[in-house]
């Protein structure tokens, strides 16, 4: 096994001279910023943690820790919108996880014996560095910005938003997004298939009803109440400001995870009232539908059209992009509801 | 400072490379979840992290000047979301092997082999 490992590492090096492709390295190096720098480093010692970890809880809060510094990188390189969509992802990926965590062992001694676990260190440590060089050779090559200029020149002329993110999400590649949205619905029915129908027995069995602590349970109503607000206006401001479909689906659904943290699964549902899958179905269908007035009234589907009205001596103008976003909010809180509601209904039996 | 990005990046990778290799199901989905946050890593430096302002087109232009690219952030956006959704999948499909199984080693799961070769020939139980 090693004299193949070391036959491939040659042979990749030798692919790299034959085709006179070296990596080039960049010829100015950027200027250290300590902070930056100082969370990096403090992800990579998180990323090696989870790999040493021999309890899975400490591995869990590791890999937590390297999405954390992820968003933070994200946030201090001028992405608010992935940093808000990370964050948001890390807390209910620590809600889940720790749902499933509460029914498996904790303890997960090392499944490899020392040679086989040298062999995967030197396997990942090969990719890791081909991926580095890789990374090196992308950075120092010339930056070709024609397409990002194209948005930015016609984000706001021709698609009427400031935040050029959330216009490209929805508007420029919106048929991209409208797959990516179906993928988040697929896998809500995948989740539910795999957790949820088969406990239609056992439905009051399991769970408490007492609530799980005071102070989280006498503030979950406030917090259940502000986190919803707040997911709305997100999506509201998201095509000029801040914000946008998948950061409001995700912190509405951080409102309905605290809900079912302090009161249980069976108040959070009683407070949805409608099936997560009828949500997740539901925002893939009002995206498909924002699309057909284009269709019908230009030919081209998901070209949006923007209607624009004088209510009370307030100019307003919206198009079927919020029709857009608001389908894609409401697909990502079904989905992420759906994981939620069928772990913990799988963990409590 | 790219470099230091690089660096990082790759090195989570590798981490989650190594725990995508162990037989421990947890320990895999944990590897994954690295994985998918390496990834949109790579994917963002793509951008070239040289402005630190974020691409919103401020009150009075029509057009973005100088700030952070905003084609790579787009594709990371949803990649952020999808990744969570694949590393929710495979949590729950390591609670169902638990529940069937007793057991997360994936090298115990030793129940599709029991059926036999999916290739042989059937014709003679066909039922």
């Amino acid at each position: 096994m090693w004299v193949v490992l070391a036959g491939v590492a040659g042979f990749v090096v030798w692919g790299f001279v034959a085709a006179e492709a070296m990596p080039r390295l960049s010829a100015e190096w950027g200027t250290l910023r300590a902070g930056p720098a100082a969370a990096a480093l403090v992800g990579l010692a998180g990323g090696v943690a989870a790999a040493r970890a021999r309890s899975l809880l400490a591995a869990m809060i590791a890999v937590g820790l390297a999405g954390l510094v992820a968003a933070l990188t994200f946030m201090m390189n001028g992405a608010p919108d992935l940093a808000l969509t990370q964050f948001a992802v890390e807390s209910l990926l620590v809600v889940l996880l720790t749902v499933v965590l509460f029914v498996l062992p904790l303890r997960a001694p090392s499944t490899r014996t020392g040679p086989e676990r040298a062999l995967d260190a030197a396997l990942a440590s090969g990719f890791a560095a081909l991926l580095f060089v890789v990374l090196l050779d992308m950075g120092a090559a010339p930056q070709r910005t024609e397409v990002s200029e194209f948005f930015g020149a016609r984000s706001y002329v021709e698609a009427f938003g400031r935040n050029v993110v959330n216009v490209i999400l929805v508007d420029f590649r919106a048929f991209d997004t409208l797959g990516e949205t179906a993928v988040i619905a697929l896998s809500a029915i995948i989740a539910w298939s795999l957790l949820g129908p088969r406990l239609a027995r056992e439905e009051h069995s399991g769970e408490p009803a007492g609530r799980a602590a005071f102070i989280l349970g006498v503030t979950s109503p406030i917090f259940f109440w502000l986190l919803l607000a707040l997911s709305v206006v997100v999506l509201l401001r998201g095509h000029n400001e801040i914000g946008g479909g998948f950061v409001g689906g995700l912190t509405a659904a951080l409102a309905f995870a605290i809900v079912s943290l302090a009161d249980g699964v069976e108040r959070a549902r009683a407070r949805l009232r409608l099936h997560p899958l009828s949500l997740a179905g539901g925002g893939l269908l009002l995206a498909l539908a924002s699309g057909l007035p284009g269709l019908l009234l230009h030919g081209d589907f998901l070209r949006h059209i923007w209607f624009e009205a004088d209510v009370l001596g307030l100019q307003l103008k919206q198009g079927t992009t919020l029709l857009f976003d608001l389908g894609v909010y409401t697909a990502v809180l079904g989905a992420v509801l759906a994981f939620l509601f069928g772990l913990r209904r799988e963990a409590a039996r | 400072m790219s470099v230091l990005h690089a660096f990082v990046a790759a090195g989570l990778f590798g981490c989650g490379l190594y725990m995508v290799l162990s037989r421990h199901l947890v320990r895999v989905l944990l590897g994954l979840s690295l994985l998918t946050t390496a990834v949109n890593l790579v994917l963002f430096q793509a951008g070239h992290l040289q402005s630190v302002q974020p691409p919103l087109i401020p009150a009075g232009a029509d057009r973005l000047q100088g700030s952070a690219d905003p084609l790579p952030q787009a594709l990371v956006l949803t990649a952020i979301v999808i990744g969570f959704a694949l590393s929710v999948i495979l949590a729950s499909l390591a609670l169902r092997a638990y529940r069937g199984h007793s057991t997360l080693r994936s090298d115990e799961i030793r129940s599709a082999e029991r059926l036999g070769d999916p290739s042989a020939d059937r014709t003679t139980d066909a039922r």
